[in-house]
This record gives structure tokens, sequence and C-alpha cells, in this order.
């Protein structure tokens, strides 16, 4: 009788054991991902799907249908996280530096090796490669096809700007735009995009490029220290900012004229008025709108939200942020994106503005965190023009 | 100090430069940067830096000009094109226990900096100011002088690394100065240089609170067990740190926030002993109850004390007005010819206006009255560092005192902040640079401003 007693605790504290076991696997599994901190992001055309590289070199497909999730790789290059625009694709290099495209059913549609990328682009095609190395060189193609596009120093770079040299391209494939770290103002004229022998790059500001020619259209000038900028999906427009708080956005019709964008509280600044320094009438604060405590003009990043109508930009340290629309230097909106878990926007994190992502057709935004591996998931209303937060995994 | 190693036999691997290695140590102190593990292959022990590249201030100004030339392209072979750069070093450690009086120090150093660096304007050369820490209050005094004075961009950049002052200091609105004295803003030294770039990190354990997420360990250990040894230590660093006790001390808020303190910190006696020192012909300017209530333990009865408190007050003004009367001329008339202006000593606190009217002394007076009548305790606390939380609070939308010139300073360019939180964790860090803070700070943030703007560093 003791030996079955013995036997029946014996089997319940086995039993307590495994469904404690369990319970810990499907908590990890339903409330957080076990990968470190996204590196950089990219959101499916559709809006459905979101492919993350992590720290740890893990990478994670999202299904934001089905609600779950995927690790695809623990070895995956962590600036190599890139969908593919117009197709359920996206692109990732492995620590082998093998490039694929691959579907998100897992077909592989095309690989080739490369050297390790800081960030790449690829068209729909997939015939236009662009890629970006540690020195902020950019190249278009790969194997025996690959060229420099530029190439003219060793400063800035990734260690020395700390932040990737930022690559998008439009959706037509005809203009790509590369920023950096802007204090330069010299001409294209002056200095060659291939110059390998100084030592100093005169391209890391933000820089609109021919896809046809690869060759520099315009240098877009204004910004100062780590910038972040990118190109809308129709080509029409650049915008930009950094970490000084300036904000530009230019017509790539007319990339000669910039225009100022204002900051939330002392509107825009005017560039050319007779006054001193301080003086009030340097600003023109005219459409300002009532602006929540909590948003910051020091940027990490700026985003297209609703086609290339709609962008946003996202302050350092800060969980707001401010919807602009093309055509106009004036905010139309602020979005509180949640305190908690805090965003990749948190702690000066100038090296991760990859990992904010949209796909301003389908009007989703997704964010990684500042100290976990999950994401946040926004839905933009272009209608209400609203932002909600319509995932978050911790 | 250091001194050359030199072997006649070992051109091939001396990294360094300097004259060819021979056979012993050579008598005179090294001036260039040695690199000791090239010379450690023909000694009997490895070499320490210090054996080779010396201590202190002489270490700090090697490394540095070592650092900013291979910033500059030197491969360790042909120094010839990167030659020297001029080192400012002045009195930090000279015994004050007090931030106040580091202060006062560096703004007389500043001071003296005004003639040198119109002598080299004035020969054409063109001039990059890099300062750290309380250099900026250096640099920044120098740079105020001239700017009152009309030298527009006489400096082509000036570079503030970790800068230890007030963050609206650059702020061209004196009445924004939160130090009750009034020395915490130059107005007018952004319009001597062309160009200021700020690198700051809220990684700096000196200037500021350090972030609690990217600690370590072993800091968060010695802090629990020692936390009282620590801080004794801060004021004797906070000028001229240059070690791994940076971070540690960055647990009590850092100490820079603590400046208007006088160290051991739980004294609180605000500017007290700066005051007492600069004043000691003038002493007691304050009313102690101690004293008072006990005046058995006292030679003066209270109202003894009081009449020679108010004697002491009228004796002061009166000097301090006359010093402000006496040198106003040849002030000006120093700056005027290019020559050094007079120190200032009664009104030393003043020493970055390029000279002290009888109206700005009289006011002067009255603050100090104020500020005695608080028992030397000043009513705010600090801004906080410049080095620390950038311009996060005086420009920008997170603006907790927004400043409309510092915010105009960033739009049109004038100023760059480069924020350095990622990696350079510590005050001093960038001394001797990790191969990330040699490619973030002395490539990126210094040499390629300077470079790009064909000034040609070392090639005068």
């Amino acid at each position: 009788m003791g030996a079955i007693n013995t036997n029946k605790w014996h089997w319940t504290g086995m039993l307590a054991g495994i469904v404690l076991l369990a319970a810990i696997i499907l908590n990890f599994n339903l409330l957080g991902v076990w990968a470190g901190p996204v590196m950089s992001i990219g959101v499916s055309e559709s809006g459905r799907y979101v492919i993350s590289a992590h720290r740890d070199n893990k990478l994670v497909l999202w299904d934001l249908n089905e609600k779950r999730w995927d690790k695809l790789s623990d070895n995956t290059n962590l600036y190599s996280a890139y969908f593919v625009p117009g197709r359920n694709a996206f692109l990732w290099q492995d620590t082998g530096n093998t490039v694929t495209a691959q579907t998100v059913d897992g077909k592989v549609l095309r690989q080739f090796q490369h050297f390790p990328t800081y960030g790449h682009v690829i068209s729909s095609d997939l015939e236009i490669y662009l890629s970006v190395d540690e020195h902020w060189n950019v190249f278009s193609g790969h194997g025996h096809k690959k060229r420099p596009v530029l190439n003219d120093g060793v400063v800035p770079s990734f260690i020395g700007a700390g932040k990737p040299l930022n690559l998008s391209i439009d959706r037509n494939n005809t203009l790509f735009l590369t920023a950096g770290f802007d204090d330069d103002h010299s001409a294209i004229s002056e200095h060659s995009p291939l110059n390998s022998n100084q030592r100093f790059s005169k391209y890391g500001g933000v820089t609109l490029w021919s896809a046809d020619t690869q060759k520099p259209v315009a240098k877009l000038r204004g910004n100062s220290s780590k910038t972040h900028a990118t190109i809308s999906p129709d080509g029409q427009w650049v915008v930009s900012a950094d970490e000084s708080g300036n904000s530009f956005a230019w017509n790539t019709g007319k990339p000669e004229v910039r225009q100022r964008l204002a900051s939330y509280h002392s509107g825009i600044y005017l560039d050319d008025t007779p006054f001193e320094m301080g003086d009030p009438r340097n600003r023109d604060k005219s459409g300002l709108i009532d602006a929540p405590p909590g948003l910051n003009t020091f940027t990490i990043a700026v985003a297209f939200i609703h086609n290339s109508e709609y962008y946003l930009r996202f302050g350092n340290n800060s969980h707001f942020a401010a919807l602009f629309k093309t055509g106009s230097p004036w905010p139309v909106k602020y979005f509180d994106l949640g305190e908690s878990p805090k965003l990749v926007t948190y702690g000066s994190q100038y090296s991760r503005n990859t990992a904010i992502a949209t796909s301003p057709e389908a009007g989703i935004l997704a964010m990684g965190h500042q100290s976990t591996g999950g994401i946040s998931v926004y839905q933009f209303d272009p209608d209400q023009l609203t932002l909600e937060r319509i995932w978050v995994v911790e | 100090m250091g001194g050359f190693l030199n072997r006649q036999d070992s051109q091939k691997h001396y990294g360094g430069h300097g004259p060819g290695p021979r056979t012993a140590w050579h008598p005179n102190k090294a001036t260039v940067w040695q690199d000791t593990e090239a010379l450690s292959e023909f000694t009997a022990s490895p070499l320490e830096d210090d054996d080779v590249n010396g201590t202190g201030a002489h270490s700090w100004a090697i490394h540095m000009e070592y650092q900013l030339n291979r910033a500059a392209g030197f491969d360790g072979q042909n120094w010839m094109p990167y030659s020297r750069i001029i080192n400012i070093s002045w009195p930090g450690d000279t015994g004050s226990r007090d931030f106040m009086q580091a202060e006062l120090n560096a703004m007389a150093a500043g001071r003296r900096l005004v003639p040198i660096l119109q002598q080299l304007a004035n020969a054409g050369i063109a001039v990059n100011l890099i300062t750290h820490s309380l250099g900026a209050r250096v640099g920044l005094t120098a740079l105020n002088i001239l700017g009152t004075t009309g030298h527009h961009d006489l400096v082509e950049h000036l570079f503030l690394w970790q800068p230890a002052v007030a963050d609206n200091a650059r702020s061209n609105d004196s009445n924004r100065d939160a130090h009750p004295l009034g020395l915490g803003v130059f107005p007018a030294a952004h319009s001597a240089a062309r160009k200021i770039v700020v690198l700051h990190s809220s990684g700096d354990g000196i200037l500021g609170p350090d972030d609690d997420e990217d600690s370590t360990w072993w800091q968060k250990a010695l802090f629990r067990s020692s936390p009282g040894a620590i801080v004794g230590a801060a004021a004797w660093n906070l000028a001229t740190t240059d070690d791994a006790m940076d971070e540690v001390l960055g647990y009590f808020r850092g100490a820079y926030d603590k400046k208007w303190w006088s160290f051991p910190s739980f004294l609180d006696n605000g500017f007290g002993p700066a005051i007492e020192r600069l004043y000691k012909n003038y002493l007691p300017l304050t009313y102690d109850t101690r004293v008072t209530t006990h005046p058995q333990r006292s030679l003066a009865t209270p109202e003894a004390l009081k009449r020679t408190i108010l004697e002491n007050w009228a004796r002061l003004e009166q000097d301090i007005l006359a010093e402000a009367k006496a040198l106003w001329q040849p002030c000006v008339d120093c700056l005027r010819n290019g020559e050094r202006p007079l120190d200032y000593t009664l009104l030393a606190p003043l020493n970055h206006r390029a000279s002290v009217s009888l109206q700005v002394a009289k006011d002067y007076v009255l603050h100090l009255k104020r500020l005695a009548v608080n028992k030397w305790i000043p009513e705010q606390p600090p801004r906080p560092a410049l080095g620390h939380v950038g311009f996060d609070e005086v420009a920008g939308e997170g603006a907790t005192a927004f400043d409309e010139f510092l915010d105009d300073a960033l739009r049109n360019a004038t100023f760059f902040p480069v924020d350095q939180s990622q990696w350079l964790f510590s005050h001093s860090g960038m001394r001797i640079p990790s191969e990330e803070v040699f490619k973030r700070s002395y490539e990126a943030a210094l040499m390629r401003r300077v470079l790009d703007e064909g000034v040609g560093f070392g090639r005068y």
C-alpha cells in the first residue's frame, strides 16, 4: 500500500513538473519573444508581415494576421532585414555573408555571396540591388556585377558616426537616397563620389542618387550631425531630420529648394532674416498646433506612413511621433506611441534607427523596443488621422 | 615624466616618432608620444605607458596630440606633416576642495589664453580649439572676452568635449545665468568662434547621473560597499580626473550636480569655503549663530561681531569697486592692443568678462551680499552640465528652460551637438581612446571637421 502511495505521489509530482515546464514555455511564446533587441526591421507592402534581425543574430518573421512569429535563423547579419517591395518576400544575409531573397513561405528567389552589409535594398523585380558597407561605401549589384557607387573615404563610417548610412529607394526604382552624418557643404562638382584615396568622405550627408546612372543628383544640405532621411514611395519627396533637431523636406523635382519643417513649439526657423540669433522674429509659429509634453525634435528617424502623403518623425528619448504631410512644413498631429514597453527611440540609439520601418501602402508601422526583443505594431488611419497600436510583443 | 628610450638598432620596430632609438634613456623629457609596446622589445621588462609617455598633464598632452594626428591620417612613420598642437594646462588641483575654486582657476587661465589666440590669428594661423571638461570654461572665457572686444570668428572650431559648464553657458543672455555670482553664462563667446561642436554623453558619471541600465556590476558593488570614501574623492578629481572612478562618482548623481557644494558633500556648505578663501582678508562676512549662541567660545560679543561684519562688508565693497575702477581702462587698452588683460582679484568670479564696469561691480556686490544672507547657499540648483545633457534642456521640444538663442544656433548650424552616449562611458575615456571612441570622436567628430574645412591640421 505504501509503495502504491509513493508511486502515486511520484507520478503526480512529475505531471505537475511537466505542466509547470509547459506553462513556462507557453508563457515565453505567448508573452515574449526569446531574442535580442531588434536591429533592423522591414514591413511587407501588404502590411501583413514583418521581418526583423536581432542583436543576437536571430531572424524573426512576424505574421500580423495570425499574431504569431517564427524564428528563421540564428545567424543573421544585424542590418540585413528588409522587405522586398510589392512581394511577400524579404531579404536577409547570414553571418556567412550569403544574401537571400526568399518568400514568407520559404521559397528562395535569389541567393548570392556578398560583403557584410550595413543596410541594403532591392527592387521588386530583384534586378536592382544596392548595399552599404561598414565604411559607408555604397555598391550596386553583387558578384561580378558589383560596382562602387560611393567610395570616397573611410570617415565617417558605421563605427565613426555611430549609425549606419541609411539607404532608401523609391518604389519606381528611379531614385535612391543615402543619409548619414551631415555638415558638409561642398558641391557635387567639387568632389567625385569615387575617390578612395581621400580619407574624409564628402557624401556623408543626405544625397539623392539616380538609380539609372548611379550618380549623385543632389546633395540635400542643411542637417547637422547624425541624420536620417528617406524618400517617398513615389520618389517625389525626400524628408530628413537629425540629432540637432533640424528637419527638412525637398521635392525631388526641385532639389535646390529646401523646405524647413517646424519645430513643435518654436515653429519654423526663418533662414534669412536680418535679426540676431535669439530674436523671436526668426520664428514663424503661425501654423503650430497644441503640442503635448514629451515631444523631442532631436530626431532618430523619419518614415512615410501613408503612401507619399503622410510621414512620421520620431524623437530621441521620446515615445511620441509627429505626423507631417508632404508639402506642408507644419506638424499635423502628434501620436503617443506608448510608454511601455520602452521603444527603440529611447537611449540615443542612432545605430538602431533601422529598427523602425513602415509600409506606407498599408499604413503599418513596426518598431523595435529599447532593450527587449519584441516589437510594437501600429495601424495608421488616413481618414481619421489616428495611429493605433494593434500588436505588441514584449 | 617621460623620456626617450633610444636604441640604434631598433628603427624597424620602432613605432613612435622622435629621434631614432639609440641605447639609453634620453635625459630630456619626451614631448611626443612613443609606442610602449615597440620600445618594450629592448627592455628587460615591459615598459608601462607612464614610463615613456609621462604622467598627469604631460601624459594628457602627448596622448591627445598623437591621437589627433592619427585621426588626421598619421601612419606612425612620417610625422613631419602632422607636427604639433599647443596644449594649455592650468592648475586644477591646487588644493582646492570646491568646484568654484576650480572654476576661478579655469577662468584665470582663459583670460591668459586671449593674447595667445590673438597672436596666432594675427599670424594668419587658423585656430581650432579643443577643450575637455573644465577646459570648456577656459576656452569659453577666452572666447567671451574676444567676442566682447569684437573679434568675430577668430577661432575656426571650438570643440567642447564633455564640457563641465552649464547647458546654457553659451546663451547670449546673461539673465539666464543660474549662478548667483554670474559666472555661468558666456554671452559673447559664440561670436568669436565660427562653429562650436559639443560632444556630450549621458554616460559621463562625473557630469551627471549615470545610466543605470548601462552600468557594470562591479560599479554597483563598489558603490554599495563604500560610498563615503568615493564622495571624498569627487571634488579633488573633478577638474583633473582621468581614471576609472569616473563612473563610480556618477552614483551620486554626478559630481557636477553638486558643484555648488563643497566637499565632503555632507557639509553642504555652498560657496562658503571658496568665498572665504577669496575674501580671506575681509572675514568674517557672515553672522555665525554658533558663535553668538555661545559667546564664551568667542572673543566677540554678538554686537561687536555684527559691527565687525558691517565694517568688513564696507571695506570689501569699497575695494571691489576700486578694483573695477582701476582695471577698467587698462583692461580695455590691453585687449585693444592684443596684450594680456590684467587679472581681477577681488572680482575673480568675473574674470570671464573682458572688463568689469562700475555698475557690474555694484551688482556683483549686491549678489554677494544676497548670497551671504543665505549663508552662501545658492537659492537654486545649478543648470545641468552641457557635457551630460547636451541641449536637451535648453533647446528643442523637451526643453525645460528653452533658450531661443541656443535653439536658433542649432537651427542655423552654428552649434553642433554630437551625442556620444552610446560609446563614451566615462568622463575621461577619450584620453587614451578605445578604437570605437577614436573613430567616433577623434576622426568623425573632430578631425573630419577640422580637415574638411581646409584648415590642414599640422600643416602650418
